[in-house]
């Protein structure tokens, strides 16, 4: 594995791991994320480093 | 190695920011400020609405029709809110108003701009302690104490904002020989002034609930003299849809004017009102209820009126003794506006149900029933001439005139029972004849700052409860 598939990786399994967290807060107190933070930016970069993951497999 | 650290990096980063999410939500120091230009989308203030009242200028919003709403977004509720508008343009009256109520859209209102006060203000028959102003068509008095010791006659007086002690006496029986049923067709929520000479208060409702939604509709009669509430009483939700009768009677009460307010949601009919009393008078809005029905008759004494019906069938022109009105489009609301500073007593006809109606007076269904117990309320107009009194007794704060022209007026609100739905809070702008000023109202910045007591606050008050 390189440098670079391991950075992607790690990427990858922070803003996955982010996201869940984040939406698990938005869920418990509605407004606390959303209010600050586009989750849709999020999703997005976090769909991208996965797909470059599969794609690098 | 690397690796580790790396991950380090980031759980420590996303740790650090669900803390500050955190910290922004729970507020633990008592107060933060929220603000918005309203040019962009902003999560805490909403933008104004309905549309086809606001256009945007400048990419700023101008209010062309009235009222408007937005919605104030808080991650907890709060103790108190400072909002802070500023704006450029002038109308004759602009309000803020909190929504106060989950049932009836009733708004906690408070002054904005008055383009009357603002003129009057340095005027040499206005004089002002303590933000309460006292203008006087002919100098008569020296100070508002001296008017408030001896007011004038009632007729001559208008207010905004500031009570007055006239104490209302009826000429003539608060009670007619026998009880009498009347048909009334009114939607949803309702109030009227009636008047007891020594004796209870009874009222008989004929109510059906259409159950169009699925929300329940309870129903809550209470009974004010003053800011006071002296009577209410509770009826839960019905499932049938036919007729029933919700009948109220007080102990006895003090002589004098009381208000009735019915709160119901849109939902509840009241077909017919059985009482004693002599004297109903209707305040604020009425909804008229079935297309099918054909001239009905009220008796008011407004100078300013509204109307808007959702129903196409309702399409009509309205006759307020010889004045027409036109109602020629559904969901817009109308406007006219009568001179009328003696409050004489005028019939509007309105061929048509299915109506909603209001006016800057009192309403009765029949002439002998009509009474107007309140001291007259200041209207929406810009110069003196137009006041039609002589005096006028206001409670208001001139607004500051900054740097560019701009107005800027703040005001507090306190959020404790104010309706909240989904973490938002609903404020309106009231505006009357916006539209009409040669310089549209332009909102250049809302900024809200809520105020809660902090975490040391609560800690302390803990300990010295315990």
């Amino acid at each position: 594995m390189t440098m670079s598939d391991v950075i992607l990786k790690e990427i990858n399994l922070a803003l996955g791991s982010a996201l869940l967290v984040l939406l698990v807060l938005e869920s418990i107190w509605p407004g606390s994320v959303l209010a600050y933070l586009n989750l849709n930016y999020w999703l997005i970069i976090w769909l991208i480093s996965a797909i470059l993951r599969l794609w690098k497999k | 190695m690397k690796l580790k650290n790396i991950r380090r990096l980031w759980i420590s980063a996303l740790a650090a920011l669900v803390l500050w999410l955190l910290w922004q939500a729970i507020v633990p120091l008592g107060s933060i400020t929220y603000k918005s230009d309203l040019a962009d989308n902003n999560y805490f203030i909403g933008k104004l609405s309905p549309s086809e009242r606001v256009e945007q200028i400048n990419n700023r919003p101008t209010i062309i029709g009235e009222p408007v709403y937005f919605s104030f977004f808080t991650p907890r509720p709060f103790r108190t809110a400072k909002l802070t508008m500023r704006f450029s343009g002038t109308a004759p009256l602009v309000e803020i108003g909190l929504r106060r109520d989950k049932t009836v859209w009733s708004y906690e209102m408070k002054p904005l701009y008055s383009a009357l006060l603002e003129k009057i203000k340095a005027d040499e028959n206005t004089i002002i302690q303590n933000d309460v102003f006292l203008w006087q068509k002919n100098r008569r008095y020296e100070t508002i104490e001296d008017f408030l010791k001896t007011p004038p006659p009632f007729n001559s007086v208008a207010v905004y904002r500031h009570p007055l002690p006239f104490a209302f006496s009826l000429s003539g029986s608060a009670r007619q020989g026998a009880t009498k049923e009347q048909s009334l067709g009114l939607r949803g929520a309702y109030q009227f002034y009636t008047y007891s000479d020594g004796n209870s208060l009874a009222f008989d409702f004929n109510v059906i609930d259409r159950n169009e939604n699925s929300d329940p509709d309870p129903i809550e009669v209470i009974i004010y003299r003053g800011a006071d509430r002296v009577f209410a009483q509770s009826f839960d939700d019905s499932v049938a849809k036919s007729e029933r009768r919700l009948s109220i009677a007080t102990p006895p009460l003090p002589a004098g004017v009381y208000r009735l307010e019915l709160k119901a949601n849109d939902d509840i009919v009241t077909t017919k009102l059985r009482t004693a009393q002599s004297k109903i008078a209707f305040s604020g809005r009425l909804w008229l209820v079935d297309a099918a029905r054909e001239n009905i008759i009220l008796y008011g004494d407004g100078s300013r009126y509204s109307a808007q019906t959702l129903n196409p069938s309702s399409l009509q022109t309205i006759m307020i003794d010889d004045q027409a009105f036109a109602i020629s489009e559904t969901y817009e609301q109308f406007s006219l506006s009568i001179p009328n500073s003696e409050r004489r007593l005028k019939r509007t006809v309105l061929p048509k149900g299915d109506l909603i109606i209001a006016s800057d007076g009192l309403w009765s269904f029949t002439a002998e029933q009509f009474f107007n117990p309140t001291v007259r309320s200041m209207p929406p107009v810009s110069t003196v001439a137009e006041l039609g009194v002589d005096y006028l007794v206001a409670k208001y704060e001139p607004v500051e005139i900054l740097a560019d022209g701009s107005f800027e007026q703040s005001m507090e609100f306190d959020l404790r029972g104010a309706y909240r739905e989904k973490g938002k809070y609903s404020f309106m702008i009231s505006a009357p004849n916006a539209a009409l000023s040669k310089e549209p109202l332009n909102i250049k910045e809302i900024k809200i700052e809520v105020l809660e007591p902090d975490i040391y606050d609560y800690v302390r008050r803990y300990f010295e409860r315990n």
